[in-house]
Order: structure tokens, then sequence, then C-alpha cells
């Protein structure tokens, strides 16, 4: 599958993910507007979608929101201008970013390495485009660590591509392998849902 | 976006599992033909899963992974089951559906009882 599809499968996404995910958001948002609370200085915040986590930032900050779809952009625009703080959208892919080495003290990332194409090379330019001391806050969805779980998420995942994430991801051994220090890990629901907080090694 | 206390995406996640329950023991009994021996299993479970994830959109705006989850393992294993083993009594399967998807929808509250909060320690 080239970037190309994935561009397009959430070009066509972001008709309808605001009214998809209202419950996702009604039932985490306070998970993620303590967890991007912790947001300082400079903020990237990778896979913007259609703005929706713009509203779990605390005001003040200057936020960088990119995304490789212009239409989930193009629905984050209204979003981006109601923050009370500095938000700039920019589009771009997680795995190939055009900032400089060392540019952002926080990187958000909300659902994001689900759907990321190259989980492992989103997260080495993540690493990249962070300082030295900076920090990665994610919110993220993972595969169960129980065997049967595990093994369903398996077998949902090449139905659940098609149209959206995977379900299978193991984002927590791919931060550790990509030169992270993963500082606080904590389930939201189950194992599945989690926060992730980390630094660069 | 209006928030809601936590008793209350309890109630939506167990009225959403015992539908999905009454729903993969109910269709399948009513649209799959007895005959059909183990070929029954699949449908039957793609069936049920078809109808998980129509509740699943139904209650999209309160819904999140805690109705998802035990939606698809709901789906998943009592879709299989041929139904017409249990009973021949529609009312009777809804009943048994609705009691299985509160039951596993209660592991799942026990099991993330369990697992919720700071992980590796």
């Amino acid at each position: 599958m080239t970037l190309k599809w994935h561009i397009a499968k959430w070009d066509k996404a972001a008709k309808t993910l605001d009214k998809t995910a209202v419950g996702v958001e009604r039932r985490y948002g306070k998970y993620k507007r303590e967890l991007f609370g912790k947001a300082t200085g400079r903020v990237l915040l990778v896979a913007a979608g259609t703005g929706g986590d713009f509203s779990s930032f605390p005001d003040g900050l200057n936020v960088t929101a990119v995304d490789f779809s212009q239409a989930m952009l193009d629905k984050a625009k209204e979003k981006a201008a109601k923050y009370n703080g500095v938000a700039s959208l920019v589009r771009g892919d997680v795995q190939q970013l055009g900032f400089r080495d060392g540019t952002f003290d926080t990187i958000v990332t909300s659902c994001t390495f689900c759907s990321v194409p190259n989980p492992a090379g989103g997260l080495a330019e993540l690493r990249r485009v962070l300082k030295w001391d900076g920090r990665l806050l994610m919110f993220e969805h993972v595969r169960a660590g129980n065997p049967a779980l595990g093994l369903m998420m398996d077998i949902m995942t090449p139905v659940s591509r098609i149209f959206g994430p995977d379900l299978n991801r193991k984002t927590g051994e791919t931060v550790k392998k990509a030169g992270f220090e993963i500082t606080r890990e904590f389930n939201v629901y189950l194992d599945i849902v989690k926060i992730f907080e980390a630094r660069k090694l | 976006m209006e928030e809601y206390g936590p008793a209350f995406y309890r109630g939506v996640d167990y009225v959403s599992s015992m539908l999905i329950g009454a729903l993969s023991l109910g269709l399948p009994y009513l649209l799959i033909p007895h005959g059909w021996g183990m070929v029954a299993m699949p449908a039957g479970m793609a069936l049920a899963m078809a109808s998980a994830f129509f509740v699943s959109m139904a209650f999209s705006r309160l819904a999140a992974f805690e109705t998802a989850v035990p939606g698809t393992v709901i789906s998943m294993t009592v879709g299989m089951f041929p139904a017409h083993y249990i009973s021949d009594s529609i009312s009777h399967l809804i009943l048994i559906g609705f009691a299985v998807g509160a039951f596993v929808q209660l592991f799942f509250h026990f099991y993330d009882n369990h697992l919720h909060g700071e992980a590796g320690k």
C-alpha cells in the first residue's frame, strides 16, 4: 500500500471523522487534557486530523500541527483558529518532516501511530526534530497484551486497515526501539488505550 | 462537547453489549438456514460482526473501545454458535443474548479495573 493510498484513505475519512470520534473524545477527553497540559514551549502535534485535539491544549502554546491529508487540514482550520494561542497547520508526512533537528520542545501524538505507514521511520523522525531535553507525549491505542485479545486484533487489522487504523501496533516497543526512554505508561482502557510519556535517550 | 460521568458510560457499555449479544444470537438464527452445517459458523460470525459494527455506529456519539472490544468478542464467539441447538424460541435467544452480552461486559469491567492506571511498575 503506497503513501498515496494512505493519504486518499484519510482524505475520505475526513468527511466523517468528527462524527465517528465523538464518543472517543467524550470518554478520553479528560486524559488528553491532562496529558497535553504537560506540553511546553514549541509544540508539534503529529497527525492533527480534523483538529479535535486543539481543545485539549492549554492556552498560550505555539502549536504546529502536521497531517499528510489536505482534507483533514481543511477541516482543522476552524478549530485551529479558535485556539487561544499560536496554531499553524502544515501539510507534511511524519516520516519526512520539513523541520530542522531539535526544533520542538514537546511532540504530541493522538491516535497517530495506529495509522502511520512506517511507525519506526516516523518515530525516528520525531526523535530528530525533538530537542535533546524535549518530551514526547502520546495518547495511542495499541495491540492488547492478552494473547487472545491480541490475536483478535491481529485478525481484525486487515479489515480495519482498509477504512482506518491498524489495531495491532506495538507502539510502546517501537518507541523504545526508536531511541526513546518511556518515563510513564498509563493504561486508560485495558492495556489497549494508553498514554506514553517519553524522552530521548 | 458535553462529557458525562463514568456511571453513564458504564450503562452505555452494558446496553450496547447486551444488544450485540442478542443480535449475535438472534440474527444468525433467523437468517442462516439450519442445514448449512459448518458453513453456518463463519456466516454467523460475519453476520454478528456486521451487527456489532452497526450497533457501534449507532452508539458512536457515546461509544469507544469500552464498547468495541467486548462487542467484537461477543460477536466473534456468539455469532459462530448454532443458536437453534439452544432454543427454537427467538424470545429465549434474545434473553440469552442479553445475558451473554452483560456477562462479557462484566468480565471486561473487572479486567479493566485490574489493568487501569500506571503500568510497567
